[in-house]
């Protein structure tokens, strides 16, 4: 394939306007002044960090820990300065200055529960400010938060902090990667994972594995440091994401990071220690077993040998091994910030060590970026940035593995313990203990450089350009080595080594123009145009050994046998967009936007899409007439909009795959049928209404956000199930069907006491969701698609995976026996309808902060399929072997009836009674072990202590702080498995199966940070 | 406003442009896949041929598996419920292994070679491509008419027994005029499909057609189907039967079949392990594996004047059933049988003999569907399944469509 770079002849032009755009700039400082002081809060007096002050928009500067700021380089004349904190309401401060002054401006700011005056980058085009928006846009201060949380991954900060994202951890494995869910699941058989962007680049997501783990998966979004990040902000659906194109429907993440102080004239560091100690969080269950006449008999069985017959024994393989240890984390973070006159950087350097629970369970980040900004011309604005790092992380064979930890331990068999240790003794593989376990590598490492270039020029009062350019280039190499041993000649015990090489390259390219004119005095208007080009180039290469002589000697080439294979993938897509924006009186506000998009995905024949949006905005209590006294602040908004989801590349073709044959002992190339295809395959059409209010009540120290969202995916691309008996190897794509997301979402935000001494903040948050089937296509159109999956669902009527089973309609304890119904019957839903967060703050005599979140998900079901698989295909539970431990019901309900030669269950054809009967499994009936995830979690408690500046001043620090936290302290859940919160295989996109999946942990953390 | 309306028009030009000029760029190579319409049906029909061949050689390990297990031939070593309920003759549709591991499989040889019988291919009474196609396609049809309760292929209808073998009989038709056709390697084809045809009419209870066919396959005949080891295509071109012994530890040798005979090696050895360790103290008896196929690159016997020999002394009666006994006990080195000599006991040697000759060859479950009482070894309806925790043993005769076939078939 030619490795040509699709935006390479774009360049030079480029180049060659950036050079002319720089060229008048030299005379800039020569008619301009200075502006500094310092940002105090007005309730308590303390100076405010990270507090924009800005002029004309372009020309920022940012306060530091001490509040000061400092802007260079404005032009003298009458200036207005503009300033904004999240959480606080903004100001405009109107100044006059002379050439060659140096101003001192200091500013105190009032808390706010509510601010419409905020930027808001993601998504917006032309007038950038919130009360403009008419879709929500929410956004995480993740610079304040991780003052008080203890954050050490982009999950943790997009853990029940805002509602309509749901966030699910798939293990306690350090490493490993979680699930993200915005607005509910809008795709059956594309990713629901949201789009991610950083500064304007769209970056790769997921993580995958090349190879078996088992379940777990490596995370990409580890690679981003938490301490590079100013705010994240989240675009959840296609009524605010339309600009975001075609592949938007599951929402945006945008990460911005932080920026260089302009006119600072300061060199400010940080440094940051952080150390936590994991705890694993749950207690191994015990196996159990009766001893047969042939153990008793046995004198090496350790347990059985001389007891009676059918005694009940036990064994705990993972706590007799002693397999856990205390795992830890140690982290170093160190940030430069500074800048002169007209420009600005930031610098980090950042490492993180960790150790989980299990011996070869571990994560290292080594890390840096270097953001600069500067400003050539009052009317210019550069930046660039490169983000760099390498991560390693090594994941535990564990889930769905019988070399896992615990498949290997919870399937052990107390009756194969031996005296001289040798056998299977007590484990479920033959001589895997914890020694061999621990010798098992499963590995990534990642290297990442994620780039970016931005140049915003307004060459007149009305007319803004934005460019964008950027990159991700990714590189992993992953491993997976399974050491030579004496265990047998199984493939895995001569040696195998599994080697991949996976290169990423994403490139976007992004323009937004933009024109401001005022049609009449009261009534502006904005109009936005622009395009974006996106590129992804995925290529990898693998290679497995098997048959090593030595372990140590442990490359592919030196295996007896070995082989290897390429994959490849190119995609590309363009979108074109424009927006009008009207705004009257600076209080009603109405969008009417529209993006045409293409891709390499459709089939030949699909044309391009048309993505329009509408919205309306209306500050009422900025109307003269609101005096509605409490109600100080009131915001009306409504928005329609319309993304989707773009499959991968070549989807639409008729496909076979290389498959070989033999020609006596020769390997020939062949072809077997793989994929039908669909010349007419679309986009999956994403639409979105939202509507909702902002209000702040009491002088805006409680703030009140309520959103309605409905989201509706038509055209759902489905794989849709072909009978196997056609010999395609995979279901084609078909845009059949619908999905409709809807709930409601509030936030409330509090300041109930805000004085010099104490302050108190509270923020809850909630949301519900109804995600439904609600089309599968119709047989008058001939393109019903029956119901499929056997116990995650998609069917009409119900939530996409519904958790479906033969229900028990009753049970006979003096018979034994079990009625269920004929069919699958709906049990329970896979998606939590209802997510909830509550976090406090306080603040005591500025020096002491505690903070405290609490967070909910109910309404859904997790599959205990541990359980199910220990009591009911390899019976290791005393559930199922101590009969007085279950009632007789409940041992009816899980086992069905234990009479030889009785079914365990029985159902009536058509559920009529004297029908003929159906016999069914424990494979059929798992009402027992489908288990509600309803929870409460106190997912995090810490406390700060801000020394002094005295007592910083020892230490030759402008500021220094002190945090004690932990996380997953408390779970408070009927569940009967270790932790609702867990998906045994992490790819899933919608199960909820727990299966010998290693809960998350307890953390304890402390951490230092020091200012100079 | 006029350098407005300018900077507009210029926009929208540019806008037009990039809509021609996009599709060019949106179009992107998947080296990865092969595009269909890139094949040429004449020029590749060799391949596509010959990869219907090897389609239905990888499905054939997995049917001669998992019906060992059916009728007894081996005992399921592993822990996997799904492969247990072969053991147990409780075969669910919702068996997820049944889907993969042995309906996919042969319904992907029979659509396969169905991709080259579509074509139109030059001097068709002579071809060797749909000679081979035919031959693959008609054994496909086989052993889908002796495991399966019913059939379909390509989504098409139920199919009955009788039509499955009515569809065998045709299709080894046509193998054997297009093999004989086109000589050279059609002609091994064209035996093979003799074999078959016997077989099929055998199992259709055509016994006169049966020996007809039977008697024309010539003296010596064997047809193999030739395996390799390979590591990165062991799923695809090696021993099946191995690959269950030392990648899984997933069968064991039944009691019933280890004995001194030669013809069913098997040997109880530490350097293989079962996957269900319990299997020995579950089993009472140490783990054994079978050594007819000892590594990766055994060749699996299809077809033989051997098999047609059984065909024909089954179809013609007891008398021609002891000849075959006797002198299949010789050439195994065992004593003369000196059982009863009734047709049903001598059926069941018939049977027995025919056992250790074929073992793990996937036809006993052909076998066992024509005389349930005369095989022995079969798991028995109702008894305790050798294995704690499983339900007792079920009494299926065959095998039901996976529950993928009955949802997404529009035709059943």
């Amino acid at each position: 394939m030619r490795r040509d770079w699709a935006f390479a002849g774009l360049l030079r032009p480029l180049a060659l306007a950036i050079a002319m755009l720089l060229a008048p700039g030299l005379t800039f400082a020569q008619t301009t002044a200075t502006v500094q002081g310092t940002v105090t809060d007005a309730g308590t007096g303390a100076p405010v960090a990270e507090v924009s002050v800005s002029i004309s928009g372009l020309l920022q500067a940012t306060t530091d820990a001490l509040g000061r700021y400092r802007l260079a380089g404005v032009q003298a004349g009458d200036v207005s300065l503009r300033v904004r904190r999240l959480g606080y309401r903004g100001q405009s401060i109107a100044v006059t200055l002379s050439v060659g002054q140096v101003l001192t401006r200091d500013i105190q700011i009032a808390s706010s529960a509510i601010s419409l005056d905020e930027v808001v980058i993601t998504g917006t085009a032309g007038d950038e400010r919130r009360k403009a928006q008419a879709a929500t846009v929410a956004d995480i201060a993740v610079s304040n938060l991780m003052e008080v949380a203890p954050i050490r991954s982009v999950q943790q900060i997009l853990q029940s902090r805002v509602a309509g994202v749901s966030m699910l951890s798939a293990s306690g494995t350090s490493g490993s990667s979680n699930q993200i869910r915005v607005r509910g699941v809008s795709s059956i058989s594309l990713s629901n994972e949201p789009l991610l962007y950083v500064d304007g680049v769209r970056v790769a997501t997921g993580g995958g594995t090349a190879f078996f783990t088992g379940g777990q998966a490596y995370e990409r979004l580890h690679d981003i440091d938490p301490d590079d990040i100013e705010s994240i902000e989240l675009v959840k659906g296609p009524a605010a994401a339309t600009l975001y194109g075609a592949d938007a429907s599951t929402g945006v993440i945008q990460i911005i990071t932080k920026r260089g102080r302009v006119g600072s004239s300061q060199f400010v560091q940080n440094l940051s220690l952080d150390y936590n100690t994991i705890e694993r969080n749950f207690e191994p269950v015990t196996n159990y077993a009766r001893c047969t006449a042939a153990h008793v008999a046995a004198a090496n069985n350790l347990l059985c040998f001389g007891k009676p017959v059918n005694t009940l024994v036990s064994d705990n393989p993972l706590l007799r091994d002693g397999a856990f240890r205390s795992g830890n984390t140690l982290g170093f973070g160190w940030t430069g910030r500074g800048g002169g006159t007209n420009y600005g950087y930031y610098t980090s350097l950042n490492r993180e060590e960790e150790d989980g629970v299990l011996p070869n369970n571990a994560f290292e980040r080594s890390g840096g970026r270097v953001n600069f900004n500067w400003l050539p011309r009052p009317n210019l604005t550069l930046d660039a940035s490169i983000g760099m790092n390498r991560t390693r992380t090594d994941l535990p064979d564990n889930d769905n593995n019988i070399f896992g930890w615990l498949g290997n331990s919870h399937l052990g068999l107390p009756t194969t313990r031996t005296v001289d240790s040798t056998g299977q003794n007590g484990w479920f593989g033959t001589q895997r203990d914890v020694a061999a376990m621990k010798l098992i590598e499963n590995q990534r490492q990642t290297h990442r450089n994620i780039n970016t270039i931005t140049a915003n020029w307004s060459p007149l009062s009305w007319f803004s350009n934005r460019f964008i350019a950027g990159a991700d280039w990714l590189r992993e190499e992953d491993r997976k080595f399974l050491p030579k041993n004496a265990r047998g000649s199984y493939s895995i015990n001569v040696g195998q080594i599994n080697e991949s090489r996976r290169g990423i390259e994403r490139y976007t390219l992004d323009y937004l123009g933009n024109m401001r004119h005022n049609l009449r005095p009261n009534l502006a208007s904005n109009f936005s145009f622009g395009t974006q080009l996106l590129q992804t180039r995925v290529e990898n290469v693998f290679a497995t050994g098997e048959g090593l002589t030595v372990n140590s000697n442990n490359v592919v080439t030196a295996a007896s046998l070995r082989s290897g294979g390429q994959g490849v993938a190119l995609e590309r897509s363009i979108g074109l967009i424009s927006q009008l924006q009207l705004g009257l009186n600076d209080r009603l506000f109405a969008q009417f936007g529209a993006r045409f998009d293409n891709a390499s995905s459709f089939g030949s024949e699909a044309t391009w899409v048309f993505l329009p949006k509408l919205g309306v905005t209306w500050t009422a209590s900025e109307e003269p007439f609101w005096k509605f006294g409490a109600v100080n602040t009131m915001r009306l908004r409504a928005a329609w909009g319309t993304t989707g989801r773009i499959p991968g590349a070549g989807s639409s073709l008729t496909t076979l795959a290389s498959a070989p044959y033999l020609e006596g002992a020769i390997i020939r190339p062949g072809a077997v049928p793989q994929n039908p295809g669909n010349k007419s395959l679309k986009f999956e059409r994403g639409q979105e209404v939202e509507a909702g209010f902002d209000a702040g009540f009491l002088d805006d120290r409680i703030g009140l956000e309520v959103t309605y969202f409905n989201k509706v995916s038509k055209d759902l691309i489905l794989a849709r199930p072909l009978a196997p008996s056609l010999g395609f190897t995979q279901n084609p794509f078909v845009n059949i069907g619908e999905v409709v997301n809807n709930g409601l979402e509030f936030t409330v935000t509090a300041m109930p006491v805000n004085t010099q001494n104490v302050s108190w903040d509270v923020r809850v948050g909630g949301s519900t969701l109804h995600n439904e089937v609600t089309d599968m296509g119709d047989s008058t159109r001939g393109n019903l698609i029956a119901p499929f999956g056997t116990l995650n669902r998609i069917e009409e009527g119900l939530q996409v995976g519904a958790w479906v089973t033969n229900r028990i309609l009753s049970i006979d304890e003096a018979t034994g026996v079990v009625t269920v119904t004929a069919d699958r019957k709906f049990i329970g839903n896979t998606l939590p309808t209802f997510e909830a967060f509550f976090a406090n703050t306080v603040t005591l005599f500025r020096n002491f902060r505690f903070y405290a979140s609490l967070d909910t998900k109910r309404g859904h079901l997790v599959r205990n399929f541990t359980d199910f698989f220990r009591e009911t295909q390899l019976v290791r539970s005393n559930n199922r072997l101590d009969t007085l431990k279950l009632s007789r019901r409940e041992r009816l309900r899980r086992y069905g009836n234990p009479t030889a030669g009785q079914p365990a269950f029985i159902a009536y054809r058509g559920d009529t009674v004297g029908n003929p009967t159906i016999a069914k499994t424990v494979n059929d009936v798992q009402e027992a072990y489908l288990q509600s995830g309803d929870f409460v979690k106190l997912r995090e408690l810490s406390a700060t202590y801000t020394l002094p500046p005295g007592l910083a001043s020892k230490m030759r620090a402008r500021a220094a702080s002190l945090t004690l936290a932990g996380q997953n302290l408390v779970t408070w859940t009927d569940y009967e498995g270790y932790d609702p919160e867990v998906v045994s295989n992490a790819g899933a996109a919608f199960n909820r199966d727990d299966f010998f999946t290693q809960p998350p942990t307890r953390r304890w953390v402390v951490r230092v940070n020091l200012t100079y | 406003m006029r350098n407005l309306k300018r900077l507009v028009s210029t926009v929208a030009a540019a806008g037009a442009l990039s809509l021609v000029g996009c599709d060019r760029w949106l179009t992107v190579p998947d080296p990865t896949v092969i595009d269909a319409d890139v094949l040429d049906p004449v020029a590749d029909a060799p391949t596509l041929a010959l990869s219907a061949q090897q389609n239905f050689a990888s499905a054939y390990g997995h049917l001669i598996v998992y019906s060992s297990w059916f009728v007894g031939e081996t005992d399921v070593s592993e822990t996997f419920p799904t492969r247990n309920e072969y053991g147990r003759r409780s075969v669910a549709i919702q068996n997820g292994s049944h889907d993969a591991d042995v309906w996919f499989p042969l319904s992907q040889a029979a659509s396969s070679a169905y991709l080259v019988l579509d074509a139109v291919l030059p001097t068709p009474a002579a071809n060797i491509n749909y000679a081979r196609a035919n031959l693959f396609l008609a054994f496909s049809y086989v052993l889908m008419a002796e495991q399966f309760c019913s059939g379909t292929v390509r989504a098409g209808p139920e199919l009955t027994t009788a039509a499955m073998l009515d569809s065998a009989v045709a299709h080894f038709g046509l193998a054997i005029s297009r093999g004989t056709g086109a000589a050279g390697p059609g002609l091994a084809l064209a035996d093979a499909a003799r074999v078959g045809l016997a077989r099929a009419e055998l199992q259709a209870g055509r016994l006169p057609q049966a020996i007809a066919a039977a008697n024309s396959v010539p003296a010596g005949f064997n047809f193999n189907l030739t395996f390799t080891d390979d590591l990165a295509q062991r799923f695809r071109l090696a021993n099946r039967m191995w690959f269950y012994v030392r990648d899984r530890g997933s069968i064991a040798v039944a009691p019933i079949w280890r004995t001194s005979d030669p013809r069913v090696p098997w040997l109880v050895t530490t350097a293989f392990a079962p996957q269900d360790a319990a299997y020995a103290s579950d089993r009472g008896i140490p783990y054994a594996i079978q050594q007819k196929y000892p590594d990766y690159s055994s060749p699996v016997r299809l077809a033989s004047k051997l098999e047609a020999d059984y065909i024909v002394a089954e179809a013609t009666g007891t008398a021609a059933q002891l000849t075959l006994i006797g002198a299949r006990r010789i050439a195994a080195g065992r004593p003369a049988y000196t059982g009863p000599t009734d047709a049903n006991s001598v059926l069941t040697e018939f049977f027995t003999q025919k056992g250790f000759d074929f073992y793990l060859e996937g036809k006993r479950m052909g076998d066992f569907r024509r005389y349930p009482n005369n095989i022995i070894g079969v798991p028995v309806p109702g008894s305790t399944y050798w294995k704690p925790g499983f339900a007792p043993v079920g009494s299926d005769t065959c095998y039901p469509f996976p529950i993928r076939e009955i949802d997404n078939n529009p035709n059943l």
